[in-house]
Parts: C-alpha cells; structure tokens; sequence
C-alpha cells in the first residue's frame, strides 16, 4: 500500500507537484499515467525519500519511507535502469544491494534468473542495452520479495518479447496480493497491463479510477451532426444530460444521446441531415483530451485545442 | 537474450533481515571492489609511491642518470637535493596524495554522476549510515594501503641508498616511524577529505578541483600573500598541519607534531561533517 497525501513541491519556479494526493492498493496493478513532466517520476523519488516535499506526505505500508528499518523488504523500486556505474558487474551490483539487508547470493542468482539475465550476470553494465538494463532493474527491486512494487516506466527500450514478459510479471506479482505501481506516458501500454488508473497531469491528478471505469466513460463518446438546419435540430434534440457544441453553423456535436435517438427526432420534425456518426474515441484519445489541459510542453504541431480554465499559467 | 523464463515469483523463504551499519559497510566494501576505477586508482597508488621512491634513490645512488638538467626538476623529486635518506625514499607521498584525493572523491562523486546513489539511498535510507559506510571502508582500505606502500617505499629506498655505500636511514632512527606512520594517515585522511569534497560537490571534476587547490595552491599561495603576522593562519591548513604532524625536515611552521594531528583530524572531521549535514538536506 502506498498513500500520497497532497504532495506539493517546486524545483526553483518550475512546480512538479501540486497537491497530488492518492492511494495505491494491494492485489491489483495500478497504472500511473501522464505525460512527461506531469510528476510522476519526482512522486516516485518523494515516495522513496529521495526527495523532500515541500509538504504533504507519502508512506510506504503506513510508514514514512525513512521510517523503514528494512525497505528493500517493503518496496522494490525501479526509477532509472541505466543509473548504474558501467564497469560493475550485473551480478556485484546485486550483491551490494543485497549485502546491506544481509540478503545472500543465492537469492542474487535466483533473482537474475528470473529476470533472464544468467548468462550475462557476469558482464559489465556498460555492455548492457537498455532492455537488459531495465530488466536488472526488476531484479534489484524484486531482491528481498517485497509486498510492494513500484516501476517507473519499465517497458522503456524493451522488445514486445520483453514487454509482454512484464505485463505477465506484474499481473502475476498483483494476483499474488502484492501493490504493484507502474508508470507509463502511454495509454496503450497501461489499457493491457493496469486494472486500476491514475492519471496525472501538471503535478495533480485528474483522474483516480478503474480501468473499466475508464474505458466505459471513453467509449460513451459523442455524435457528429451535419445538417443545414442545425441550429432548429438543435433546439429538438436538448434535454437534460445532453450537451450540444458546435464548430461551424452546420454541425453539432452531442454527447448524452443516441445517433438512432437524434435521427429519430430529426425526421419527426422534418429536418435535414446530411450527417449522422457516432464518434467513441480510443482509449488514447480519451487520456489525451484529459491531460491536455494539463500538459506542460505541448507541441506545436498539435491541433490547437482551447486549454481547460483549470490549466496553470505556465511561467 | 529473448530466452525468458516465466517468473517464478514464490520464492524461497527469505530470513527478512533489517539494514545495520555492519551490513552498511559491506555492502559499501563489496561496492568499493566491484568497481574498475577505485581498484586501479588505489592499485596505482600502492606501486607509484614505492616505485618513485626507489627510482630517487637511485638517481642519487647515480645508478640512473636523470635525463633533465638540474634547473628543470619539478614535480615529486623536487626535494631532492636536501632530503634526508628517509625522506628521499618518501617522496612520492606527496604525488600519492593526488592520487589517493581522487579515489576519495570518485567513492563520493561517482553514484551522483551515474544516479547509483538513489539506488543506494533506497537500500539505507539512513543517509549518515552511507556517508559513514563509504568513509569508514575508504578510510581503512587506504591507510592499510598506504602503509604497505610507504614501507615497501622505505625499507626499498634505504636498501638501495646502503648497497651503494650512501647514507641510509634505519625504522628505529629518531622520526623515522613518525614520518612513515604520518604519512600513511596522512593519505589515508586525504583519501577522506576526498570522499567529503565528492558528497559535497556531486561533481568529480569539481571535487579533484577543490580538493587540488586547496592541498597544493592555496597554502602555497596564502604563505607568499598573508602578511607576516598573518603567517601562523598558514599552519593550519590541511598539509601544513599534515607536516608538522610527520615531522617533516623542511617544516617552518608553529605546530608540534601532535597538534599538528589534531588540527589534521579537525579538518577531516569538519569535512566529513559538512558531507553529512548536506546529505541529509539536500534532495538525492
């Protein structure tokens, strides 16, 4: 169990996180989900004690993390997989991890075993990719069985082999009642592997939910209407819980109600249509349209999108 | 390497053991071994320190003839001309205190440069206890070192200075296991001083930097710059008070030998202090 509580911090004028506040729960995956720079890696570090918030909270099993007398018991973390020293063995660098919890070689094999990095535990890191890296990675944080694992980005540089292999160990580690905690900037990758979501933008989050929930509020969607005389349809169609937007003088978009329930009301009252889709949009589009907002570097090539009233004024 | 077993995630059952200071320093102990430059740093330190040496001692043996004119000498044989035997075979202590400053600060700097730190601060959140561990295992595994290395230098220098018939110096000579026991504990301080700097800076360039100026040109250049009256504040910098504590022929200071040891320590302890306040502070 890991619980965030209002997490705010700064680095000079530049605000990582702004109140994030959360709980992630054993026996299932959560995914952490948001663009770059949204505050996932920095609420990872506090969460590790690495970095200090400027205040709020975060506990590992209900314990500050500086509060643990055996950590790598409690939590095993991956934050970065290639900040490692290149002429240390795989295996030597296991074997100071483990030393300091007493934790003997046999484990240090067992674990390189199941990450599949046997054959090259006597390499030296530097010759290692960043998939055999990341791998490693999973290694050191699974070295003393913890109830809790928290892996920042891990498919990063891996092969679908690989990727799938970690979709397999995560599910694998949340059946087994562990709190598995994973982050990612890409839906796709969290829509196979997550039962539960947390998305955060900005430094908050903006949305605490699971899975299914997420997938069902994505593919309720909206119809595309085109008709000449859109502006009489529209005053048919309006009811409560539908809301009607609209681009151009001949085109509306509905959410809140049926395509067969709009054309219906439309040929009853004789109106034209030139157009009638229902739009649902993928899961992607659905992250994306929630962290828009919120995000902090936008590209420039991006459809210009009128930025939420709750975006921050960058500066 | 697309060989992957399925996980096998039940495990054995692990004894749960918790972090101690004892499992603190090994695992800082295995780290210290595990890693290329560390080993060749202090490697080069225990063979260069008796090598020079030995090499001084027969250039003043004249079995070697140095290629370079009289005037052009710098550099670690510098005190040549009016060393005694034992300091002639000492030479290199002062080019091995280079030497060991950057083993120190790599063990300091290096997890900033790479990012091992946060793995290591994930292990020991204690930091104090990973500051301490590193200091404790650089600080022994250099003064023991250092002590083979300056009495391999010793007894090689004197061996050579004898057969050829020169002026030698004997262990049980008056200063003589002051100097070699001195500059052991010297290095071995140096190499701590380094580890400090490297903590402090983050940066292993920074940290060679400061820790150069502040062994080697900042005492040179205060000691031309003060103004007399001024001129026992120069006693107490690090290799000054490091002088008077081996009891170096050439020392002009104030300092008896062992005030000249606890003004040494002083700065170590100061150093290292500093270390571990700006470890706790600092986001890792």
């Amino acid at each position: 169990m890991i619980e965030v509580e209002h997490l705010s911090k700064h680095y000079g004028s530049i605000t990582a996180l702004d109140g994030m506040n959360f709980t992630v729960h054993p026996g299932i995956v959560t995914g952490f989900l948001g663009p770059n720079g949204a505050g996932k890696s920095t609420s990872m570090r506090v969460i590790l004690g690495l970095d200090a918030p400027d205040s709020g909270r975060a506990t590992v099993n209900g314990k500050d993390y500086h509060d643990l007398s055996a950590p790598l018991h409690e939590i095993g973390a991956l934050l970065e997989a290639k900040s490692v020293e290149g002429s240390r063995t795989a295996r030597n660098q296991l074997r100071g991890i483990a030393a300091t919890h007493g934790i003997g070689d046999a484990r240090v094999d067992e674990v390189l075993h199941m990450v599949g990095l046997t054959d090259v535990a006597h390499h030296r890191l530097r010759t290692f990719s960043l998939g055999m890296s990341q791998r490693l990675g999973i290694a050191i944080a699974l070295l003393g069985d913890p109830a809790v694992i928290m892996l920042d980005e891990p498919t990063n540089g891996l092969d679908p082999d690989g990727i799938k292999w970690i979709r397999e160990l995560l599910r694998g580690l949340a059946d087994e009642g562990r709190t598995v905690f994973v982050s990612s900037h890409l839906m796709s990758e969290m829509a196979l592997t997550a039962d539960h979501l947390i998305v955060v933008g900005s430094g908050r989050v903006l949305a605490d939910m699971s899975m299914s929930d997420f997938v069902s509020n994505a593919s309720a969607g909206s119809v595309l209407v085109r008709s000449p005389q859109a502006q009489e349809l529209r005053r048919i169609i309006g009811a409560d819980g539908v809301t009607v937007t609209s681009n151009t003088a001949t085109e509306l978009e509905v959410s809140g109600r049926s395509a067969a329930s709009i054309g219906e009301l439309a040929a009853s009252a004789g109106l034209v249509l030139h157009e009638l889709a229902t739009r649902s949009p993928s899961l992607e589009q659905a992250f994306m349209e929630l962290t828009n907002s919120a995000v902090v570097y936008h590209g420039d090539s991006g459809v210009a999108h009128t930025a939420a009233s709750t975006a921050k004024d960058p500066s | 390497m697309t060989t992957l077993t399925t996980p096998a995630l039940s495990t054995s059952p692990t004894t749960r053991n918790g972090v101690t200071w004892s499992r603190a320093v090994r695992s800082e102990w295995i780290k210290f071994w595990s890693v290329r430059s560390t080993v060749w740093t202090l490697l080069s330190g225990v063979l260069v320190i008796p090598f020079i040496g030995m090499m001084i001692s027969l250039v003043v043996t004249g079995d070697v003839t140095p290629q370079m004119d009289q005037g052009g000498g710098g550099g670690p044989g510098a005190r040549l001309g009016g060393g005694s035997p034992l300091e002639l075979s000492l030479s290199a202590v002062d080019f091995g205190v280079l030497i060991v400053g950057v083993l120190g600060v790599l063990v300091g700097s290096r997890e900033y440069s790479t990012g091992q730190i946060r793995t290591t601060l994930q292990a020991v959140p204690h930091r104090l206890t990973v500051l301490g561990a590193k200091a404790l295992v650089t600080g022994s595994v250099v003064l023991v070192a250092m002590l083979v290395a300056v009495f391999v230098a010793f007894f090689g220098g004197q061996m050579i200075l004898s057969s050829a018939g020169h002026a030698s110096a004997s262990i049980t000579d008056s200063g003589a296991a002051q100097a070699l026991l001195g500059a052991a504990f010297y290095l071995a301080g140096v190499s701590l001083i380094g580890v400090a700097l490297g903590f402090l800076l983050r940066s292993t360039a920074g940290a060679i930097g400061t820790l150069v100026a502040g062994l080697m040109i900042v005492p040179g250049i205060l000691g031309l710059v003060l103004p007399s009256s001024w001129a026992r504040v120069v006693d107490y910098l690090p290799p000054n008070a490091a002088d008077a504590m081996r009891g170096v022929s050439n020392y002009s200071g104030s300092l008896g030998a062992w005030a000249g040891l606890l003004v040494f320590v002083g700065w170590v302890a100061v150093l290292i202090a500093g270390a571990g306040l700006v470890l706790k502070r600092r986001d890792a």
